[in-house]
Formats: C-alpha cells, structure tokens, sequence
C-alpha cells in the first residue's frame, strides 16, 4: 500500500504542480499540432497558472495580515 | 477545426481508440509526438489521483441515494475505467440497505492467510484484556445455526510482546464485502482460546482485523465502497481522498481535449501560421515605419498566406486596395 504518512508530510499545495503541468501540455496540444509550438505554448500557460495562483495566495495573505 | 496538413485517417475510429487508451488514436494517425504526450500527462494524472486516493476514488454506482456524478468525468479515461461498470454490475442485489449490511454478509469460500488485529479477551479471572495480534487465520462457514453466523477456524498468532495465541473462530460478526476496493479483507469474529502461558479466553472475545491480500484484483480494482468503507476512507485518507477524486475527473476531462483533437484535428491551426494570425507575435523589431496601420496591421496578414490556407483560423477580411 502507498506510504500515507509520507504522502501526510507533503504540503497538498505541491499536487498543483504535476497537475498544472498536464494540463497546461494536454489543452495546447489540442489547440497545436507542432511540438515545439505545443511546449512552448505550454509553458507560457503553465508560468500564467502559478503566477495567478501565486497572486490570488498573495493577495490572500496580505488580506488575513495579523488576523 | 481540421488541418489540411494534418491526416486524420478515419476520424471516427481514431476517436474511439482515444477514448480507449489516451493517445491510442493519435498513434493510429502517425502523430507519434501528441500520442506520447496525452499517453503521459492523462495517464499520469489518472495513475496519481487512484495512488491519493488508494485506489477507492474509481466507482460507479446509479443509485438514488449514491449517484457518483464523478464517474461521467473518470469514463472518459476509457479503458482503465471501464471495470467500474462491470463491478457494479457484479454487485449482489441482497443484502443492501444504504450500501451492505456487514453483519448479515456472509463468508462465501473459505478464506486463509495472514491475519492482523485486536483481540479483546475477556480472560476466565474476569478481566478483560485488548491486545493488538498478528498470525495466520484459516476460517470457513459452518452449517447454519440459527440467527447467529458459526464459522468453523483457527488463529494462531502473536502479541507484540511474544506471547502465543490459539484461538477456535465461533461466529462471524461482520465481514467487509467480497466484492470491495482493497486487497485485503476485514473481519470481526467471536473467538474462545487461550494465550500461551494458560490464560485462558472465554467465549465473548472478539478478534477485529484484516485478513492481508484475501481479495484478487478482480474482484478490488474499481469497485464500489459501501458506507463504513467511505467513512473509514474518508477518515485514514482525509483530504488525499479528495484529491484523488480530483485528479481522476480532471484526467478524464483532458482525454476529452485529445478524443476531439483525434476527431477534428488541432483546434486553432498547425502552429506555422503568421504570428499575427495566432495571437502568438513576438516582440516586433522591424522599424515604426513598416509597420501596418494599427486598425489593419492587427488582423491583416503581412505576407501571402501560408502554403496550409485551409489550417488557418479565420480572419478579418482585409481592406480592399484603392
């Protein structure tokens, strides 16, 4: 059985990443069907995803500020 | 919207091959590259949410009071979601009653294996003792003796402290469903012995435990849990259950993504279209003077079209000269 206590230490935060990264791959590679257009499209949308996560969880923290 | 450039072969047949397998049909069209690609990242994300949630995230069930909406976004994964159906169709109508009532199941093969639990002893002094165990149990249906369910076995095993334990199996108080997503079976049964030493277990003790892979695959992978197992998953994985759910749903919605792109091709074009065209223009480096008038430039192709006319997306009419 997977080792749930190791899986209990990771910050559930971290899943966004492989999950981020898929999805960013899969729907440009729908819209494309050059690779190296397809990666790099892909990687333009998987910076835009984190750097929108990262502001709302910034905007979030700046809002709960010594509450 | 289809590319000239690209062969689609039988449009229909590649689509279920993607629905199948995730890139299956992209490979029957030689687009090796985005086969690959979707075999990863949707297998990817399907494999890692049924490893978050321990393999119980994947089931069907039409039930009234237990619809699982979410099996419409894990379907489209194909193949490896398929078994889910199958298993509830597998199900026993009887009994059921919000799920399985565990106490009226019954042990229908004789089952044999590793065993660990807690043995709460009721001891011939009067005390009661609860200690955790682990051995081998062999247990198997005895004729029917009334209200109760006799079994007929044997545990022999050990505490943690060494000490041994035999014990005679009496009658099962609930069994966990011989149709239920784990490989390993649960148990509770009332059981008479003794520890080694001479103590001696009266009848009244109960053994409550998991007999280790006493199910096959067939008869754990995607099947339905019933309301202890959804509580107790809910309670041992917490948020990785959900999680999982997740994951499995999101990957079945990209194989959506891929079985259109097997059906219709790649939505917004090859990608060798003009910059311009695709929204997709680098910095611009050619002089002010070059350039086209802002309400034309921004729609209006700079040069010819490209060789693959018919993969290009739409685009304004452009102005008639003179």
């Amino acid at each position: 059985m997977w080792d749930l206590l190791l899986l209990a230490e990771i910050n559930k935060t971290w899943f966004l990443l492989p999950l981020a990264l898929a999805i960013s791959l899969v729907y440009q590679a729908s819209r494309y069907e050059l690779p190296e257009k397809i990666l790099r499209r892909a990687a333009r949308m998987f910076a835009w995803i984190l750097g929108f996560m990262f502001a709302v969880f910034a905007l979030l923290g700046l809002l709960s500020w010594n509450l | 919207m289809s590319s000239s450039q690209v062969n689609l072969k039988e449009p229909w047949l590649a689509a279920v091959l993607a629905w199948l397998i995730p890139g299956l049909g992209h490979w029957y069209q030689d687009r090796r590259f985005k086969a690959v690609l979707y075999f990863v990242c949707i297998m990817g994300t399907f494999v890692s949410g049924m490893i978050l949630g321990d393999g119980k995230v994947l089931q069907f069930s039409w039930e009234r009071e237990r619809r699982t909406y979410g099996y419409l976004a894990q379907v489209l994964v194909g193949l490896p979601s398929l078994p889910a159906l199958v298993q509830a169709w597998r199900l026993p109508d009887e009994p059921r009653d919000g799920g399985w009532d565990r106490r009226r199941a019954r042990l229908e093969k004789p089952l044999k294996g590793t065993f660990h639990g807690i043995l709460d002893a009721r001891l011939s002094t009067g005390e009661t003792r609860s200690v955790a165990v682990e051995g081998t149990i062999q247990v198997e249906e005895a004729p029917d003796g009334g209200f109760r369910n006799p079994v007929t076995g044997t545990f022999v095993g050990m505490t943690p402290e060494g000490s041994q334990v035999d014990l005679s199996l009496m009658f099962l108080n609930s069994i966990e469903p011989a149709i239920f997503p784990s490989r390993d079976r649960g148990l509770s049964v009332d059981v008479s012995g003794q520890f080694v030493n001479g103590e001696s277990i009266e009848s009244g003790s109960t053994l409550t435990g998991v007999v280790e892979n006493a199910r096959s695959i067939f008869n754990s992978y995607a099947a339905p849990l019933d309301e202890i197992g959804l509580r107790e998953v809910n309670g041992n994985l917490g948020k990785f259950y959900e999680l999982g759910l997740v994951f499995t749903w999101i990957a079945g919605l990209l194989n959506l993504l891929a079985i259109w792109d097997a059906f219709e091709g790649p939505a917004y074009g090859y990608g060798d279209e003009e910059p311009a065209a695709d929204g997709d223009a680098s910095p611009s480096t050619e002089p002010e003077s070059q350039k086209q008038p802002a309400t034309a430039g921004a729609a209006a192709p700079t040069t010819a079209s490209p060789p693959n006319s018919g993969s290009s997306p739409p685009s304004t009419p452009q102005p008639k000269k003179g």
